[in-house]
């Protein structure tokens, strides 16, 4: 048998060696508190979500928030249409002298108060309030509009009839203090606006051959710049 | 009853968030990440710190584990990798156990041979301790764990020559050293 020492000196015979290394470095087990240290530093694994569900779901949520535009939009643009037809045939009963009254009066505040009983909507007619010579008060009468009613104040700008209609949004939208979604439309003979402000629908209607803006005036001292087209 | 899955099953299980597959895959797998840690490091506080970077390792990256390798692979690199991360409180290894400073008795050995033995197992802890970070991590891979070639050339990313060529050079630099001890031990 080769001397240790000489196998050792010149590197021949290592199996010594891997014996020794095998039993130095032999496995040992772990304690047992090592589990408890771990488990106080670990925190829930969160679980992955599958990356194509979320697509799925975001894209079905965005799908269904385009529908919901669509159909409010559609809903929107359907109810104005109506206020408009609805607003000049109420103005044609008017001039005609063959529309219904319900509540007549003269008195911005009684027929806001009126309007409010009926309703339930605040309508603010603050420049006929102002007792204004230009705009004079009617009367108001209520009219079933599909689901809904709608309150018809009629009124007339420097002795021309106009039509005012109100009733809370059918839609559900609420805006702003501005005139949302404001639409204009005209048969040559008759000049109708449509809007959406705060919580109500509002529509007027009046002979195209007036000043457009001059049936602003019931609520608004001056009319506004965006009513001055045409 | 987790305790008799497969390691991808407690792999999924821990996916699903269910801590029992963790500390079974714990349990299962702690000695093997102890031992490289303190065979490697040599303090037990250190092998410690070790194997609970190891497992929380572990823990974070079950979610990215694909399985493109064998999860024992993936562990053994996961504790290489903290063992190589953490810098090195001390370079002796551990004081071997009382029956590891025991010679290998043999029959057919002379007397000087055993003296020789046990003066050569007492330097060895010392040589192995002064190896660099990287040639610790092999020895504790092949004699710690008796991984084959193969095995550890897929640890640390390397070829399974690579690993023989290492391991072949690291005997002889033992040797050399050890044979050194023992002209100084004569010397002296």
């Amino acid at each position: 048998m080769a001397n240790v020492a000489d196998a050792f000196r010149d590197g021949r015979d290592v199996s010594w060696l891997e014996t020794e290394l095998a039993r130095q470095l032999c496995p040992v087990a772990a304690p047992d508190s090592l589990w408890r240290r771990i488990h106080e530093q670990r925190r829930p694994l969160r679980v992955r979500p599958n990356p194509w569900r979320v697509w799925s779901i975001a894209a079905a949520a965005g799908l269904l928030l385009l529908a919901g535009m669509v159909w409010r939009l559609g809903a929107m643009r359907e109810t104005s249409n109506g206020l408009e037809a609805l607003a000049e045939r109420e103005l044609r009963g008017m001039e005609s002298g063959t529309g219904r009254v319900d509540f007549r009066s003269g008195d911005p505040r009684e027929i806001r108060e009126w309007v409010r009983a009926k309703l339930g909507v605040d309508v603010r007619l603050d420049r006929a309030a102002s007792g204004d010579r230009a705009t004079q008060l009617v009367s108001a009468r209520i009219v079933p509009f599909g689901k809904y009613s709608v309150a018809v104040i009629a009124y007339r700008v420097d002795g021309d009839y106009a039509a005012m209609l109100v009733s809370g949004s059918h839609t559900g939208v609420v805006t702003g203090a501005g005139h949302a979604g404001l639409r204009v439309r005209s048969d040559g003979e008759v000049l109708a606006y449509s809007w959406t402000r705060g919580s109500n629908d509002y529509a007027i209607a009046f002979g195209a051959a007036s000043d457009s803006r001059r049936p602003c005036l019931l609520c608004h001292a001056s009319p506004p710049a965006l009513m001055a087209f045409r | 009853m987790v305790l008799e899955e497969s390691d991808e099953e407690l792999i999924e299980s821990c996916r699903r968030g269910e801590s029992e597959a963790f500390r079974a895959l714990f349990e299962r797998h702690k000695d093997k990440v102890y031992s490289i840690a303190l065979r490697y490091s040599g303090d037990t506080a250190t092998a410690e710190d070790i194997v609970q970077d190891t497992f929380l390792k572990l823990f974070v990256g079950l979610k990215g584990f694909r399985g493109e390798a064998s999860f024992s692979s993936w562990l053994y690199r996961l504790v290489v990798n903290s063992c190589l991360d953490r810098k090195r409180k001390s370079r002796r290894l551990r004081p071997l156990l009382d029956e590891a400073l025991a010679m290998v008795r043999s029959p057919e050995t002379g007397a000087f041979d055993e003296m020789l033995r046990a003066e050569l197992s007492g330097h060895l802890q010392t040589v192995v301790a002064s190896l660099s970070d990287e040639q610790r991590v092999l020895l504790v891979l092949r004699y710690t764990q008796s991984l084959s070639y193969d095995e550890i050339a897929e640890i640390l990313g390397t070829s399974n020559g690579t690993i023989a060529s290492r391991l072949n050079r690291l005997h002889r630099t033992l040797a050399r050293r050890l044979s050194r001890f023992r002209k100084d031990g004569k010397r002296g």
